[in-house]
């Protein structure tokens, strides 16, 4: 299936990636490239088939629901762009 | 020359006083500060190398040496170490050093292993030729015959694949999502398993696709593939996809 | 395939059958579809794993202009940190989990995953205990060589290997000979789940039996 410029732009913006109005052409075609090459899964029988979620069937570990660290508060802002106060700062989220 | 041996012959050699991690680590530095036209290193931890094989050549000294102490390695820039640049090759995760060890790196050091700094990869390990790299690619040692024309080492785990083909470490970790260990092997040379899923615990990995990524050693020799994987392979807490299953005696043969 | 790599292999089969191996033909059937499968689910798992590099935690922050909110700050950082193929494998993950495709690309190659991981369940149940395939289907190519080809070339590099990822099994490279121009070559062993012990004693058989000593002629 053909992705449009309509299309790429929103994927684009559903992916959080800015990209120019004049870079959308060569992304809808780079896309639909790929998505090109996917087709070929048509041509598999699928039918009363499940989608494989894990490679081999285990049931996922439980632990206890306890704390088990905290008071990580530095070591959790140390790499921030921008942290403040205790807190990870961003711009105005709510006008 | 010890940059050149393998695991299992440096393993001996340390085990028999012929040789200390710190000859060993110091051999391998220097065949790293040698080998930047290759640009496998990209954040390299000389310090670190030396304070661990100094750690190591005690352990030694007082018989508690397993299988991986002393050796020198070079390790993805995927896996997160504690304090050192863990980038995953993008710019997006410039400066970023972990307050965190990974399980496998845990792991390794625990057994004495010894970190000689981070290898180049294709960015996020999204690529099959070391090209995606924030860091610019790193070089395949091997050249086509009478040709000058430089190759890509493979990828995603390019970097770990052309440090171990040119003896700038004993071996190194890589990571395999959809070949980025065992394809930069074929290309250079070298031993990569990749192995079971599950098998090799994720925590402090930089996640990929979660339901694919594995970690395995890459090595000159099938014999040292055992036994590295012996050392970083086992069930973790951490990882709640990590196989609560034994791991056998890889090294029996 | 070309004709050097499908000669490497059947260089292996000999090794193997050498060292006392019975060899078989075996089908997986469905192993065709195993690359754009893996070009399916792989990135949408990266569009997942992914989102986390927002500007906040850690690593690189765009820079901002006045009137800029949360949301110009997600796209410039993801723009500006993330170099092309991985926005690209962002977006192509994005699209295949975005309402109205899901079933169509993601849920299709989930169950076409299934089908190759029964294909393998199949062969093992029929006594095979390690599968023998090219790692890749070429020697190493020149820096740059592709970078006008259009991604699915470079993906089709994974041909050999990718499978092996989304059926969880263990497989392993070993080098076993060298090309006309002097570059090696890789064959690959895939063994069955959790005995990586028996593919460790398969793969130092070929190992053994190619005897691959040379090493890359020193230039840097």
């Amino acid at each position: 299936m053909a992705i449009d410029i309509d299309t790429a732009r929103k994927v684009a913006k559903l992916a959080r990636i800015r990209v120019e109005e004049g870079d959308l052409p060569a992304l809808a075609g780079k896309l639909s490239g790929i998505l090109g090459f996917m087709e070929q899964l048509n041509e598999v029988d699928v039918t009363g088939v499940e989608p494989m979620t894990s490679v081999t069937p285990m049931r996922l570990k439980r632990r206890a629901d306890v704390v088990t660290d905290g008071d990580l508060q530095a070591q959790v802002l140390k790499n921030a762009p921008d942290a403040r106060e205790g807190f990870f700062a961003v711009p105005k989220v709510v006008e | 020359m010890s940059n050149t041996w393998t695991i299992a012959a440096a393993r001996d050699a340390l085990r028999k006083g012929e040789i200390t991690a710190v000859d060993l680590t110091m051999s391998c530095l220097t065949a790293i500060d040698a080998g930047d036209g290759l640009n496998a290193f990209v954040h390299k931890t000389p310090e670190i190398a030396l304070e661990q094989a100094r750690t190591a050549d005690a352990r030694i000294a007082g018989g508690d040496a397993p299988a991986m102490c002393g050796i020198p390695l070079g390790i993805k820039d995927l896996f997160c170490t504690k304090g050192v640049p863990s980038q995953a090759a993008s710019n997006i995760l410039k400066g970023f050093k972990p307050e965190y060890e990974s399980t496998v790196t845990s792991k390794l050091f625990d057994a004495g292993a010894v970190m000689l700094g981070k290898l180049n990869m294709d960015e996020f390990a999204m690529g099959s030729s070391n090209e995606t790299s924030a860091y610019g690619n790193a070089v395949n040692p091997w050249k086509r015959k009478g040709s000058n024309v430089q190759l890509t080492p493979g990828g995603s785990s390019g970097g770990s694949a052309a440090a171990v083909a040119a003896d700038l470490c004993l071996a190194a970790t890589g990571t395999d999502t959809g070949g980025s260990i065992r394809q930069p092997a074929a290309f250079t040379g070298i031993v990569g398993i990749k192995p079971t899923y599950g098998r090799v615990s994720r925590w402090g990995v930089v996640a990929f696709a979660s339901s694919l990524d594995q970690a395995g050693p890459m090595t000159k020799t099938v014999r040292d593939a055992a036994i590295m994987l012996q050392a970083m392979a086992g069930h973790d807490p951490k990882d709640s996809t990590s196989a609560d299953i034994p791991v056998p005696d890889l090294r029996r043969r | 395939m070309p004709a050097e790599i499908e000669a490497l292999w059947a260089k292996g089969v000999e090794m193997m059958r050498d060292a006392g191996a019975t060899v078989r033909d075996i089908s997986l059937p469905h192993t065709k579809y195993a690359l754009p499968a893996y070009y399916v689910i792989a990135p949408a798992e990266a569009s997942s794993n992914l989102a986390r590099y927002d500007g906040v935690r850690y690593g690189h922050r765009a820079k901002l202009t006045a009137g800029d909110g949360i949301t110009e700050m997600y796209e410039k950082t993801r723009a500006e940190g993330f170099g092309p193929e991985v926005q690209r494998r962002i977006m192509v993950g994005t699209y295949v989990l975005s309402a109205g495709f899901y079933d169509a690309y993601y849920n299709r190659a989930r169950k076409v995953r299934a089908l190759i991981k029964r294909d393998f369940d199949l062969a093992f149940a029929d006594g095979i205990d390690a599968i023998l395939t090219p790692a890749t289907p070429s020697a190493a190519f020149g820096l740059g060589e592709m970078s006008d080809a259009d991604p699915i070339q470079m993906y089709l590099n994974d041909v050999f290997t990718v499978t092996v990822n989304l059926v969880g099994l263990p497989g392993i490279a070993v080098p076993v000979g060298l090309d006309a121009q002097g570059l090696p070559l890789g064959l690959q062993l895939i063994g069955r789940p959790w005995d990586e012990a028996s593919l460790l004693n398969h793969a130092h058989v070929l190992e053994s039996r190619a005897g691959f000593v040379a090493k890359a002629e020193k230039w840097w």
